[in-house]
Order: C-alpha cells, then structure tokens, then sequence
C-alpha cells in the first residue's frame, strides 16, 4: 500500500487498520480505496457502431474477473485459465480481454469474495454469491444492467432466462432495477422418484407399487423374504438417511404420499405459502414412517448415515428400494450394478397414501450472479460475453464441432465449458428435451439430423447399448444412458411428473429472510430432531404437535411472513 | 534484539484484541470497519436468548471437561507405563504408534469410525457381543454419544500428551531412583514418590494450561460425527455458531460468542494458577 506524504495522522490511522484487518480478516479500507484502472483503459475505444449482442469492440477492451472452479478443470497444453479457447474467443470475436484476478474452488471461493468486498478489491465483472449479489447491489456498487438488457441480450440468452416463465430472472432485480444476470438451471433434477431392484421383485413375485401401502409390501419382503436369495437376512426394506433433505435415500417423497413436505414451501390454491412441513398429512407421515422403523424396516442406523453411507450399502447389495432422484444411474446404483451386474434397477413415479395424486417437490437454489462493477465504462461487455456462450452451447443450431470446440472435447475428455465466463443452463432441464428427442429416434418418429447435436451423443451410446443386447457388465456406460435418458429411465419419470402436472415447485427460492438467519438454524434443529426422535421411537408422535407450536413461536410465523412477502414483491407486481 | 520479538507480538498477539469490537457491531461486509452500526450488548442477547443455549452450553462444558480429565489420565498412566518398558525399540514403536492417530483429520476419521462403531457390523460390538454385551448404539444413542466423543478424543490425541510426560521422565535425576533403591523401594514405590512428584510441575501446568480449552470441546470431531439422534446431549456452541453461521454470515453473533469464551477460559486460566499455586506451590511467572 502507498502511503501519500503529509499525511501521517492517516498514515497511522491506515497502519492500524490494516492491523485491524489482519485480525479479523474480513473488514475493509474503503476509505483509502486503491487507484487502479476502471478496467477500460483504452480511451480510444467506443461502442461499435451496429452494437448487438455479439459485436465486437475496435480496439479491444480489457476486463478484469473473477471465478469459482470446480477444482478438477484439466488444460490442453500451453493453455491456461487467462488463454483458453473461451478467453481467445471473448478476444477475438467480441473484442475483449478477459482477466482473470484470481479463481478459486470450492469453499475458498466465499471467503474470496468476501475478502474482495471487505477490501474494495472488485474485479470489474464477477460471480457473484447470492448474498453478496444483493449486499452489493443495495449498496450501490454494481452496475445498473437495465437500460442493457433489452438491446444486449441475444435471443437464446433471453430464451434460455425464460424456459421457466422467467421465474429465476426476476429474482435479480432490486427495487426494480437488474443488477446482474442470475446463474439459472434447472429444478426438475431435484424431484424424487422410487428407486427399486427389479430382479429382487422378481425373485418375490411382486409387482411395481401403485400405493404407499405397496411401497411398505415390498419393504417388508425385501427384509423378511431374502429377495437376493442369500440365505442371509442381510438386506434392509427401504434405504433412509439423517438428513431431511438428500439426493438418495431422501423422505421428500415419502412425505409428498401425506401431501406434506419435509423443506419446501407450498403455495396454496388461495395464493398463501405455507411451510411444508406443517401440511396436515406430515403427522401420519412420521407415524408411519415410525412404525416402518418399529417393524425393523429401516436400519436402525440410518440416523448417524449420510447418502454417502447409505450409497455403500445401496452399492453393496444390502439395499434395494429407496426414494432417490434422477442422478442415481451416474452413483450407487451405478455401483450396485458394477459389483453385481446382475442388479437391475427400475425407477417408478412416487406414489400416494389415498387416492390423491402425490406431487414430488422441486426446488431451485439460486446461487450465484454475474454482474459488473458500477464503475465499469461498457457494463453491457458482460452480457456480451455471456451471449457467447449461449451461442456456442445453447443455441439450438450449434453443431457437434462448436460443442466439441467450447463444450466437451472428445479427444481429451476436457469440458471447456467450466472456463467460459457466466455459463449458464437454461432455467429449464436440457434433459427434458434430450429425453424427448431420443425416444423420438428411438421410436422412429424424429430422425438424428434433427435434433441437438447433444442429444444425438447421448442417442448414439443409449442405441449402441440396446443394439449390442444391453449388457451392463460389457457396457456400463451404456447402462448409465439408458437409465437416465433411454426408453426406461429417470428422465422418463419426470416427464411422466411434467406431462401430468405433478411437481410441487417449492414456492421461496430467495435469499434467506432476515429472521430465517437469525432463527433458522434453530428451527432447523427443531425439527430435525423431533423428526427423528418420532421416527426412532424416542418421542411419542404427539411431539409434533408440539413441534407445530414451538415452530410458529420461535419466528416460524414470522418467516412465513416473510417468505409471502418476498414472493408478492418478486412475482406480483 | 528483543524488538522484533515484542513487535511480532504486539501485532499478532494484542492488536487482534481490537477485533473483539466486531461482537457489538451489526458487521456487513460490505462496509469498512470504522462505517459498521454499533448495537450494543444485542449480539449478546441473541445469543444467549437463543433457545436451548444453556443445554448448548453444558453440553460444550460436559465434553470439553471429559476430555481435559480423560487427556491428563491417559498419558500420564501410558507414560509410566512405557517408561517401565526396557527394549528400546519396542518402546520407540508403541511411541509412534500412538502418536499416529494425531495426523489423521476428524473428517477422515469419522467415515472409519462410523463402521467401526456399528452397532450391527462393527468390530468394536463384534468384541463386546463375544463378551455377551449386548450391541451398543455409541454415535446414536444420545446418552451414550458424550462418551464416544471424549473417548475416541483421548484415543487420537493421547499419543501427544504421552510423548511429553516422557520426554519430562527423561530429565529426572537417576541418582533419586539409586537413592529410593537403597531405602527398599520397589518398583511402584519408585514410581509414587520419584516419578510421580517429579512429573507434578509438568502435569498442573499442561492441566492449567488446559483448563482455557473448558468451552473448546472440538468443532471438527462433533461436526463430523453427530446427527439430528444426539443433538440434546452432543450439539455444542461451536456447532450451533456453524450452523447459523451456515445460514446467514453473521460476524457480529459469531464474534460475541468467540469473545464470551474468551472471558471465560481467562477466568478460568485464572483461577487454575492461583489453585495450582496454593496447592502445589507452583509459579509460572
């Protein structure tokens, strides 16, 4: 740091400062902010005449970024994160020099944000947190992307914003204005389906459930009737883990056969959210979820295991029917199938404990923005620079080379993608789509030419699978296709959910509200621990009535305000 | 030549104190530290309005005291008892052994100690049950959980403790031992009047030293091994300040909680000197 002459008092005032800052890492000097350089120093440059969405700068500009990896990205010689084919494509196509201040993986990332922040050290375009994206817009230091968006934005990009009614998008705006354009994906993936051993119900006699009442039948059997034909009594009923929420083992669609939910809020026909866990249902959910643990159903250990635990023992043959999502052929199962290629696995749509249908909940999480410091001379370069992208991956008319060019390389195994800068997905599964056009082909109504370039990747593996007589020992990665996208996969049940209307799209995806961090983790522990207690037997499932209670006094009431609130401000005006 | 010294020290050792200022601030990061709105004791108030904080609270003191106790026991008994050992390298081996487990990180550990602990397919119940105990539930059983905790603690740390009593058994003088030879002293009358004594200053002082960690009862080791089942008896302060701190950063409740230990470990270090003084006559300063 530079310390200007003349002036001592500040001299001292700043030395102790940044002692300060060593102590507590996180606060900052914003009153002797740094000079540096607004990130387009070349003054001669200005906006291109016929400025689009994808017109280049003359000459180039130069942006600084950040970025959070994935901690496993892999480079083709001579590249590296400032010099990839993403970066020389943002140079040559759009006329901008990306950057690159620092990137970090995983949980360092946050606290390389904050730091960033707390030293008034931003680059000029960033990822940004959720929370931060708002601190930061409220305080006025990002870049009012509204008067932007409209000319900038290229077609697939809005298009690929809106797959959902526009839903993530509108939750970038404060008071009114775009600060940043929000890391959108898909909620589908998040909906859970029964995931169960067929040859274990063939060797049982038993059919495919239709009703809770079923699910419980096989649960019974796949304990007492050793359906791996062992002469062992080694396989558990039905796989639970100690967290309520859980891509395997999960009680989300356990609970959705109550019509009750374990996390998601749940808008009403009458407009009002309600926490899911307080629908009527939820209370003979857990009585008989306890009563399936009373019958020795449910390892008695599953409340000290996580999913990664519970995988092993769906790996190791021990478990055969469980409540999971779609990226089970890609995990245990996958597993399960490599130690026994015997194993077969089907996925069947959740079911219901009356004649009500039951809906899987979804949610979405949105995690990060990209968005441009307020000081930046061409805020829209950062919409440009995502347009690219949109181009390159999402762009219905994109060809098989662009993707192997700046998305997976076949040759190398490389994804490029995770370089580009502000990669998004659309709000929408892209799996959705690939599904359809496969089995399209599959049946002979669409033919390869027609549909994406990713899709007939996938096709080419699932129709090499099925050709060569399906076998899994032979062709595991054939198996996983056909699982998850084939003519009997995952991706199959939520278009089963999608065609008949049946998620229940948890309704608060927002930043946390004000009481929900102050009182959240102790509501979370609430009910984490009544849950269980009820399940196991520890606590009479009159407890819950309690928990209701206890819940709504210590701020429950008060969140459900607030999350109502939060949803008429963000989609009602 | 002493500067340098006092110098490093007072940036790293006294200027930090000035953080402690964040538990009465509303701390955003967006702001610098000198814009931050001051609330008073609030910060406080939540925390200690939070419900359930005094179970949090005797639940962090229960555990950390176990393992203050169960880490001063352990060593010292291994100690002596490696110090009887005559064959060197045997000696030297057992040594490292149990010092081995120091390295490995809870998060690792936890994984391992979760088999092992099976009440169905551990081997630890495998023993037990050829014993006809009947399976023992150690990482869910509520009542049971504080224990597993401060025994697989002592487990993994006590190699470290053992090392140092030895290394303190070394410097006593032999010609006290001939002496208690010549008296008829055996082998376990060497041990309680030569030893033990001489061991004394070592032990008060790690024990006094100890007696600050009384609200430390080990975030990496709880973290990793507890679940929503042992909550009333295994959730400690550290826990509970990851998990609002998971949902929302909060510096400002974080820091006042940081600085409510502090306080305490320094009335308690207090007061362990003046005991350790009084009793055993010993001074540090």
């Amino acid at each position: 740091m530079v310390l200007r002459k003349g002036k001592g008092k500040q001299a001292a005032l700043i030395v102790s400062l940044v002692l300060i800052m060593l102590t507590i890492a996180a606060c900052g000097n914003d009153t002797n902010g740094k000079e540096q350089p607004s990130g387009n120093d070349s003054a001669t440059t200005t906006r291109p005449e016929n400025d689009g969405p994808l017109a280049k700068y003359e000459p180039a500009i130069e942006l600084t970024a950040m970025k959070n990896l994935y901690g496993d990205e892999r480079y083709l010689p001579g590249d590296d994160l400032n010099n990839n084919v993403w970066t020389r494509a943002y140079a040559e196509e759009l006329g901008i020099k990306v950057n690159y201040k620092w990137a970090v993986a995983g949980e360092g990332f946050q606290q390389k944000v904050t730091m960033s922040i707390a030293s008034n050290d931003l680059p000029d375009i960033m990822t940004l947190p959720a929370k931060d994206y708002f601190t930061l817009a409220k305080a006025g230091k990002l870049a009012d992307l509204t008067p932007y968006f409209d000319k900038y934005a290229s077609d697939t990009l809005k298009s690929t914003l809106n797959a959902d009614g526009g839903k993530q998008m509108k939750t970038a705006y404060v008071d009114g204005k775009l600060y940043g354009i929000p890391q959108t994906g898909g909620s589908d993936a998040t909906a859970d389906m029964i995931w169960i051993r067929q040859d274990w119900l063939e060797n049982l006699n038993l059919s495919v459930p239709e009703t809770l009442d079923d699910v419980i039948e096989i649960a019974m059997a796949f304990r007492n009737d050793d359906p791996d034909k062992n002469g062992v009594k080694d396989t558990f009923g039905i796989g639970f883990q100690k967290d309520l929420n859980s891509g395997t083992g999960s009680y989300e669609g356990f609970f959705a056969a109550y019509h009750a939910y374990g996390k998601a809020w749940v808008r009403g026909e009458d407009g009002k959210i309600t926490y899911g866990a307080l629908k009527p249902g939820m209370k003979d959910a857990l009585a008989k979820l306890r009563e399936m643990f009373a019958e020795d159903l449910i390892d008695v250990e599953f409340g000290v295991k996580d999913w990664k635990k519970v995988g092993e023992d769906i790996a190791a043959g021990k478990i055969g029917l469980f409540y999971g999502r779609e990226g089970l052929p890609w995990m245990s199962a996958k597993d399960a199938i490599v130690n026994n290629p015997k194993a077969e696995w089907i996925s069947v749509p959740i079911v219901s404990s009356d004649g009500k249908p039951a809906k899987p909940a979804t949610n979405v999480t949105m995690e990060r923005y990209f968005a441009v410091r307020a000081d930046v001379q061409y805020p829209e370069a950062l919409i440009k620079i995502i347009n690219l992208f949109q181009d390159r991956i999402n762009n219905p008319k994109t060809t098989m080379d662009m993707l192997s060019k700046f998305g997976v390389d076949p040759v190398s195994g490389i994804n490029f993608a995770a370089y580009a800068f502000g990669g998004l997905d659309p709000s929408e599964d892209k799996p959705n789509m690939y599904f359809q056009q496969i089995n399209a082909v599959i049946e002979g109504k669409e033919t390869v030419d027609n549909i994406h370039p990713e899709a007939v990747r996938y096709y080419n593996t699932i129709k090499n699978y099925m050709d060569k007589g399906m076998d899994k020992g032979a062709d595991p990665l054939g198996w996983n296709y056909y699982k998850f996208l084939g003519p009997e996969s995952s991706w199959k049940i939520i278009s089963h959910y999608r065609e008949n209307n049946l998620f229940e799209r948890s309704a608060w995806f927002g930043l946390p509200t004000k009481t929900m961090s102050q009182k959240g983790a102790t509501l979370d522990k609430l009910q984490e621990e009544t849950f269980i207690k009820i399940l196991t037997g520890s606590a009479p499932v009159s407890d819950y009535d309690s928990f209701v209670e206890n819940w709504k006094k210590l701020g429950g009431n008060q969140i459900t305000e607030e999350v109502n609130e939060w949803y008429n401000s963000t989609f009602e005006n | 030549m002493l500067l340098p010294a006092v110098i490093i020290t007072i940036i790293f050792r006294y200027v930090p104190i000035g953080g402690l200022s964040v538990a009465f601030m509303d701390y955003q990061t967006v702001f610098s530290f000198f814009e931050q709105e001051w609330v008073g004791w609030d910060n406080f108030t939540y925390i200690f309005n939070l419900p359930g904080f005094s179970n949090v609270l005797w639940n962090t003191f229960f555990i950390a005291v176990m393992k203050i106790i169960g880490n001063l026991i352990v060593p010292v008994a291994f100690a002596l008892l490696l110090n009887e050992v005559r064959h060197r390298l045997f000696k030297q081996s057992v040594q490292t052994l149990l010092y081995l487990p120091h390295f490995l990180s809870w998060v690792a550990l936890a994984g391992v100690l979760v088999d092992i602990l099976s009440p169905s397919s551990g081997i630890v119940n495998n023993v037990l049950g050829f014993f006809g105990v009947n399976p023992i539930f150690f990482l869910g059983n509520p009542d049971i959980f504080p224990y597993t905790l401060v025994m697989t603690d002592v487990w993994k740390e006590f190699g470290w403790g053992t090392i140092i009593y030895l290394a303190a058994i070394t410097t006593i003088d032999p010609t006290q031992y001939e002496a208690a030879v010549i008296d008829g002293a055996g082998r376990w009358k060497q041990t309680l009047h030569v030893t033990l004594p001489a061991l004394a200053p070592v032990i008060i002082l790690l024990t006094v030293l100890g007696i600050g960690n009384v609200l430390q009862a080990g975030f990496d080791q709880v973290y990793n091994l507890y679940s929503p089942q042992v909550y009333s008896t295994g959730d400690i302060i550290d826990t509970l300040v990851y998990r609002i701190g998971v949902v929302d950063v909060q510096f400002g409740p974080a820091a006042a909680i940081g600085f409510f230990k502090s306080v305490v470990s320094f009335l308690l270090i207090v007061t362990g000197y003046k005991l350790a003084h009084r009793w055993a006559g010993y001074r540090v300063f």
